[in-house]
């Protein structure tokens, strides 16, 4: 049943992410406000209409400003809000949370950057959890490598990292909520159309870190120990261990990455881009 | 055994146990990976086992420390020990 007192409108926003194919529908009086706003911050994840509407997920979306019909709507598992702030950044962990549970058991699953050679695109997927500067790494190194993702690297057995170049968090003049901006407002580079990781690093950022950023190679058991607490639905995957190891022996083991300032990480990248690290 | 996976590296490895991986100490890889899946085994074939691969220890019995990592392996729930 639909809200009594509001107009029904819908529109929908096709979105690929990690390679899943995903529908944004936005309902209510405010359905093309939303829409408009979710098409301008998820741009570079825009994609045409599924074909076929039962391959894809849908997630649902509404603003309002009235209180008891955002309940009402959360009730029904919409991402809702009285703002539109508030929506934007609710919906950016739910379409993560939507897109990663639809590729369990598929793909190791990387809390962590990535970046591209725009050219070969041979890929860092940086590892580290929340708070270790993965956004802010993204916006410096993304100015001239292919930016990937800044939440989410997405490995498939072939070592392909899958893109989701989401928008990112920014922490606005306002204060204590992150605002959504689409990486091409940033001027960040795009990805290349095939991106295969070519390093997993550890990221450990520290004010005592020495001025220039040092990367020091990691044993393969405790390089899986420290990853695997930074994997999604690890366990799910059929012998997730040997699976890691697998990656990780592929491009010559971890590197653990010690850095003060994300500004300095440029040339350490290229050079692990290029292999020579 | 609620292991996810295991793999052994060299003469340790790391365990998936629950939600959360466990690096073995060369020792305990023995003893594990010694162990019978969904069996049974008595001590002392394990006591040999360690012995025969790493000698006596400078202080107390190879008895001993075998207990002792059997009762860490058992603490994860890895191994259950009966008698």
């Amino acid at each position: 049943m639909e809200p009594p007192t509001r107009p029904h409108l819908r529109h929908e926003i096709p979105l690929e992410v990690l390679g899943v194919r995903l529908v944004v529908r936005a309902h209510g009086a405010l359905a093309y406000v939303v829409s408009d706003a979710v098409d301008r911050a998820w741009a570079w994840c825009v994609t045409e209409p599924p074909e076929d509407g039962r391959s894809a997920l849908y997630v649902d979306v509404l603003v309002d400003a009235d209180e008891e019909i955002v309940r009402w709507a959360a009730g029904r598992g919409w991402v809702a809000a009285t703002t539109l702030e508030v929506l934007l950044h609710n919906l950016s962990p739910s379409i993560t949370g939507r897109a990663i549970e639809s590729l369990a058991g598929q793909a190791l699953m990387f809390h962590a950057c990535a970046l591209a050679d725009p050219t070969t695109g041979a890929t860092a997927v940086m590892v580290g959890p929340s708070g270790m500067g993965k956004t802010t790494l993204s916006r410096q190194l993304g100015a001239s490598l292919g930016y990937v993702t800044d939440e989410t690297a997405a490995v498939d057995a072939d070592g392909t990292v899958r893109h989701f170049p989401k928008p990112l968090s920014i922490l606005g003049s306002a204060g204590y909520l992150k605002q959504q901006v689409c990486p091409g407002e940033l001027d960040l580079v795009s990805p290349p159309s095939s991106t295969r990781v070519a390093a997993v690093v550890i990221l450990d950022r520290s004010a005592d870190a020495p001025a220039s950023p040092s990367l020091s190679p990691v044993g393969l058991l405790p390089a899986i120990a420290t990853l695997a607490e930074q994997i999604s639905y690890l366990k799910i995957l059929d012998r997730p261990l040997q699976r890691l190891a697998s990656l990780l022996q592929s491009v010559g083991g971890a590197q653990r990455l010690s850095y003060r300032d994300g500004a300095d990480l440029l040339p350490v990248v290229r050079q692990l881009l290029r292999g020579e690290a | 055994m609620p292991c996810h996976d295991l793999i052994v590296d060299g003469d340790q490895s790391a365990v998936y146990v629950e939600d959360s991986v466990v690096v073995l100490s060369p020792i305990s890889t023995a003893v594990l990976t010694t162990l019978p899946d969904d069996a049974w085994e008595d001590i002392s074939e394990i006591v040999a086992t360690v012995e025969s691969r790493f000698g006596n220890p400078p202080e107390g019995s190879v008895f001993d420390g075998v207990c002792t990592v059997i009762e860490e392996l058992a603490a994860t729930g890895l191994v259950e020990r009966v008698g």
